[in-house]
């Protein structure tokens, strides 16, 4: 129970619950205000479906560890740990964004919440396992940003903007699951950090 | 210069900068007007890049001004025999030098693009060194942001409400101060000079901010307290200069009409493009040389038509009808001729006063019809929603023949532009 209580802690899972709380809660004062590329535009992406960026950097951070170079070298194996943290943070994250995004009207509600929810999360976990711990929100912001500005969900093309594709676009959720699948699968094993960086 | 590439090495910035190069890049070919090869929006391209690469300039300047604070190394930065500030200047200018790497790469790639196919123009040296200024403006703000608040969540913050701001700020066009954010997308007209004022404004405005900005974090970290306050002062009054020269503009991105002589081609009619749209003249000439054997013997025949923006107030000049065309994407042509017709009132536009009242009657399909002829050959399918009695219609207005439809239209032209066409003005005729 002494090891829950100081991996808890050490990993300030409590704080990551608490931002990803208050993350849903912006969540439901945005509401159905939507994103329109220009103003001829004639279709807009709710900005719901890009908050799950914020809920999904703040549950990667939190899996970093404080001392990196321990933990490789620790009797005790992480892997588990991890996967129980990453649902305890993750879980309330998918929670509040579906019942959000169940909210609105149009082509895009709850499928879309969700599969945004764990596309961003995914690719947000990738990131800190390929890219680096700390640099967790380059890919997913990067990724989201050009989605939002330049995708387009009547698209028929490959699903590059899955992030703001329809509830009905089936490659869009493949590529988010495919995504999520990925960045769970490899972050079990840690974030990747830079030597001798322990703090 | 040793130790600024070695710093060149320790810092992010060379994963960000082929990452600045993509996103700066993607918007930029996306703004490219399609078929054209105009400096004008090539320019206008490359300068609103800066709502995808700017916040990720801000993002990634946050990251490396957070690593004394997340290293806890502030004490080599202050008991160095260097000054205080050279680390934090050291830092700033490697991010600041990959951001403009990456900028100009864009531009010279676009630039050169354009240069290959352009007939008309040259780069707008201006515009372009003010949006480089507006993406110096997201370096500064972000590093100087990672330095005052030291916190892991401080870059992505820093990329989001960059983001953020820029998205939101898009939808505020109509706003006095809308132009004060260095992230816009300008649709600009090859027939209007740029407001070089605005231009002086806004290199102003951000040119105050960033340094104010610095001043704010010199005061912070530096031991020159004194100076910094009146750095602060000057660049805060450069900055307000600078936003009432530019709210003083009222969104006026283009000015007066610019000088230039028409490519002409053709005689009945004369058409004319401007000459960096001379490539799509010929397809142009042959489309409203038919279109004119059409129109014969009624008040719309032209004998010069000048290609012309859609800002109703530019006039052709005498004599002159006028068309508008923007590319030169596929469709262009019937574009052009659409463009035309509508404002010769042949076609649906005629109808617009008559309201809900003319969807009632049918004479907006008449006069879709009449339209769909003069734009094709006039073999154009039957429209899916139109009624069995509709599509009656229209085959019979095919099977008339085309010498049979020019002397319908000539009969009836006063009625189809009043929009009065009715169901018995296609049963009347002899096939």
């Amino acid at each position: 129970m002494n090891g829950l209580r100081l991996y808890l802690r050490s990993r300030h899972v409590i704080i990551a619950v608490v931002v990803v709380a208050v993350i849903n809660l912006a969540g439901w004062i945005i509401g159905r205000a939507e994103f329109r590329p220009n103003e001829d535009s004639v279709w807009g992406v709710p900005w719901l479906l890009f908050l799950p960026v914020a809920s999904a950097v703040a549950v990667a951070l939190s899996l970093r560890s404080p001392s990196d170079t321990l933990d490789r070298v620790a009797a005790r194996p992480l892997a588990a740990w991890r996967g129980v943290h990453l649902l305890v943070v993750v879980i309330p994250s998918i929670v509040g964004t579906v019942l959000l995004s169940s909210l609105l009207s149009g082509p895009y509600g709850a499928v879309a919440g969700l599969r945004n929810v764990v596309g961003f999360t995914g690719l947000t976990l990738l990131s800190a396992v390929v890219i680096e711990g700390r640099l967790c929100w380059l890919a997913p912001l990067g990724w989201g940003i050009v989605a939002m500005t330049l995708g387009d969900p009547r698209s028929g093309m490959v699903p590059w903007d899955w992030p703001v594709r329809y509830d009905d676009d089936f490659g869009a959720f493949v590529v988010a699951l495919v995504f999520a699948v990925a960045g769970m699968a490899a972050v079990l094993l840690g974030t990747r950090e830079p030597r001798h960086e322990d703090q | 210069m040793r130790v600024w590439w070695l710093e060149l090495r320790r810092s992010p910035a060379l994963l960000g900068g082929p990452l600045l190069v993509l996103l700066h890049g993607a918007i930029t070919v996306h703004q490219l007007s399609p078929g054209t090869s105009i400096y004008l929006n090539s320019s206008s391209a490359v300068v609103s890049g800066d709502l995808l690469s700017g916040p990720l300039a801000a993002g990634l300047a946050a990251w490396v001004a957070t690593r004394e604070g997340r290293r806890h190394t502030a004490y080599l930065r202050v008991t160095s025999a260097r000054g205080e500030l050279a680390q934090p200047a050291l830092e700033l200018s490697v991010v600041l030098a990959v951001a403009t790497v990456s900028y100009l790469v864009v531009a010279a790639v676009v630039l050169g693009r354009t240069a290959a196919g352009a007939t008309w123009g040259q780069p707008h040296w201006a515009w372009l060194a003010v949006g480089w200024m507006a993406l110096t403006l997201f370096v500064v703000a972000g590093y100087v942001a990672g330095r005052l608040v030291p916190r892991a969540w401080t870059p992505p913050a820093m990329m989001l409400c960059a983001y953020l701001a820029g998205a939101w700020n898009l939808a505020q066009y109509r706003r006095p101060w809308y132009l004060l954010s260095g992230a816009t997308v300008e649709v600009v007209s090859v027939f209007r000079r740029l407001n070089g004022e605005l231009l002086a404004g806004q290199a102003l405005w951000y040119a105050g901010v960033a340094g104010a900005l610095l001043a704010v974090a010199a005061i912070m970290l530096g031991p020159r307290r004194r100076l910094g306050v009146t750095a602060l002062a000057g660049c805060t009054a450069l900055a307000v200069a600078g936003a009432a020269i530019v709210i003083g503009q009222h969104n006026r991105v283009q000015t007066s009409p610019v000088s230039f002589r028409y490519a002409c081609a053709g005689t009945a009619p004369v058409v004319c493009v401007h000459p960096a749209y001379a490539k799509g003249l010929q397809p142009l000439t042959a489309a409203f040389a038919d279109l004119d054997r059409k129109l014969a013997g009624t008040p719309a025949g032209a004998t010069r038509i000048e290609q012309l923006d859609s800002d109703a107030r530019l006039r052709p000049s005498a004599g002159a009808q006028r068309f508008a065309l923007d590319n030169l994407a596929p469709g262009y042509v019937q574009a052009a001729i659409g463009d035309f017709l509508d404002s010769a009132g042949i076609g649906p536009t005629a109808c617009i006063d008559l309201g809900e009242q003319g969807v009632r009657s049918g004479a907006v399909i008449y006069a879709y019809m009449v339209r769909a002829w003069l734009m094709d050959s006039g073999t154009s399918q039957p429209v899916a929603v139109w009624t069995t009695q509709q599509r009656a219609m229209w085959n019979w207005f095919v099977r008339l023949g085309e010498e049979g439809r020019r002397a319908w239209l000539r009969d009836r032209f006063p009625r189809v532009v009043a929009c009065q066409i009715t169901a018995a003005d296609f049963r009347t005729a002899a096939p």
